[in-house]
């Protein structure tokens, strides 16, 4: 991340290779030591936490804002000192307010903001709700001199989105399709 | 040689009064000629108020005709009432008169029965002209120039008539290049094509354009018609977004769905998943398909309520 730090990144991942490729950008990032924010709308906060502690990230500076759990299971989970959660995924509102809260939090810690993953919110929001709140993340990212990541799945979005979204970033980056290779 | 011919006549009174100074002219120089025994040439003076009359009275114009014929009558059998030979001769002549005002009156009638048509006919394509719903343009096949165009197309352009008459139709509302003119140029027939028109504001206005090939006095011209199509441009548009946005909204999440299930698939057979873990991730996926389900019957509603097909562009990024 070194050199890309306090910058927006757009990063494209092929589907089959997308988890892997996730857990190299977490590892790539904590190289730099920073405070990870991550939003996760796609898995639940306590299958990554899981996940990335059997593939040797050190997720006690990972902070999750997690989306989808309590409205997956349906009863309300406590917030913790690693994680918020946030009772709906379309409600980009609330994922604004915890994103706020949260930066606060690690106001003056060196933050890198990663969200998992653009096409798992528009299950849920439309594309217009979607640009507005990460125009609105983006914006704050920048104000506040953070890095942020927007992961998406590549050919998983549509070339008018996808330009929409790369005006926003300040790079797009595209993973190798290792497998079909 | 052209002769200035008047397109209007006088009115009936100034007809009337013209007839009349013609009338005591001829009765004057009939009374004249017979006094001094000049039987021949004076006749010919009769000629020119029974022409005008029958030309501009039509069947008041024969009266008149028969009327100045029993005077003239009259006053050759004052003057000669016993030469048989001189009576014969003015009834020929009178016959003569009258068989004149006939025709002459059958011709204006027929002139003026044409003039009405004609008018008739020039107020109702005027009238089309004005009110078709269509623009229309008339360009000079030969120079490519404008030479008329209707309120219509003036709407269109944004360029009144007088702005248009004699430019270049390329240069001003055809996108098309100079040369490249699609039906005489490019041996092209169009009919309804669907393409753009240049407005004086710079936009392009989508239209249907047809042309069709015609001479007019003796110059060939091509008549362009235009219908102006953007309120279905632009619910085409609304309906490709929307499209779009539930294209992105289903097919990606499916996706996403199927590649998450994969994951589990693998995690559940390496069992290195917490079973708990493994059913929060399921119940998101579940959740995830309601989403999308969601999504599916908003495309069916719209599809419902807009019936309109799908456009090609939009159905291969679909078939990807």
């Amino acid at each position: 991340m070194g050199e890309n730090y306090k910058r927006i990144i757009l990063a494209l991942s092929p589907s089959r290779s997308y988890r892997e490729n996730t857990l190299q950008m977490i590892k790539g990032i904590q190289k730099g030591n920073p405070h990870i924010i991550l939003i996760c709308v796609n898995k639940p906060a306590a299958f990554l936490l899981d996940f990335y502690q059997r593939n040797g990230v050190d997720t006690r500076r990972i902070f999750f804002i997690d989306a989808i759990t309590q409205y997956a299971i349906g009863s309300a989970e406590k917030s913790t000192d690693t994680c918020k959660f946030v009772s709906k995924p379309n409600d980009l509102t609330s994922i604004g307010i915890a994103v706020t809260t949260t930066l606060k939090k690690f106001e003056k810690e060196k933050t890198v903001i990663f969200l998992d993953s653009v096409n798992a919110m528009l299950i849920h929001s439309s594309s217009a709700d979607l640009l507005k709140f990460i125009h609105f993340i983006i914006s704050k990212l920048r104000i506040m001199n953070i890095a942020g990541i927007l992961l998406a799945v590549e050919k998983g979005l549509d070339p008018i989105l996808l330009s929409q979204l790369s005006t926003f970033a300040d790079e797009t980056v595209e993973f190798p399709d290792e497998k079909a290779t | 040689m052209d002769f200035p011919v008047s397109k209007k006549w006088p009115s009936t009174p100034v007809k009337l009064a013209v007839l009349a100074i013609l009338t005591l002219f001829v009765a004057f120089i009939t009374v004249f000629s017979l006094m001094n025994t000049t039987q021949t040439v004076f006749t010919h003076f009769y000629y020119v108020p029974i022409i005008l009359a029958a030309y501009w009275f039509d069947r008041n114009g024969v009266v008149y005709a028969i009327l100045l014929s029993a005077i003239y009558l009259g006053v050759m059998y004052t003057f000669s009432p016993a030469d048989m030979v001189v009576i014969a001769a003015a009834v020929a002549r009178v016959i003569l008169f009258i068989g004149i005002g006939c025709v002459i009156a059958i011709l204006s009638m027929t002139i003026s029965r044409e003039q009405e048509l004609v008018a008739e006919s020039e107020t109702r394509f005027r009238g089309i002209w004005e009110n078709i719903h269509a623009g229309i343009i008339l360009v000079d096949a030969e120079t490519r120039t404008i030479i008329a165009a209707n309120p219509e197309a003036e709407k269109l352009t944004g360029f009144s008539q007088k702005e248009m008459a004699g430019h270049l139709y390329h240069t001003l509302i055809c996108p098309a290049e100079q040369g490249k003119y699609p039906i005489s140029d490019l041996g092209m027939r169009i009919d309804c094509a669907e393409c753009m028109l240049l407005a004086r504001d710079g936009k392009k206005v989508p239209v249907l354009k047809t042309v069709t090939d015609m001479t007019i006095g003796g110059k060939r011209c091509f008549i362009e018609s235009y219908i102006d199509i953007t309120p279905i441009k632009d619910a085409e548009n609304t309906l490709i977004a929307y499209i779009r946005e539930i294209t992105l909204r289903i097919r990606n999440p499916v996706e996403l769905v199927r590649d998450n299930l994969h994951e589990i698939r693998d995690d559940i057979a390496g069992q290195t998943v917490q079973p708990a873990h493994i059913v929060t991730v399921l119940a998101i996926q579940e959740k995830d398909m309601d989403g999308i389900l969601k999504n599916l019957q908003e495309l069916e509603r719209a599809i419902a309520e807009k019936k309109m097909e799908i456009p090609d562009a939009l159905r291969e990024y679909m078939k990807r």
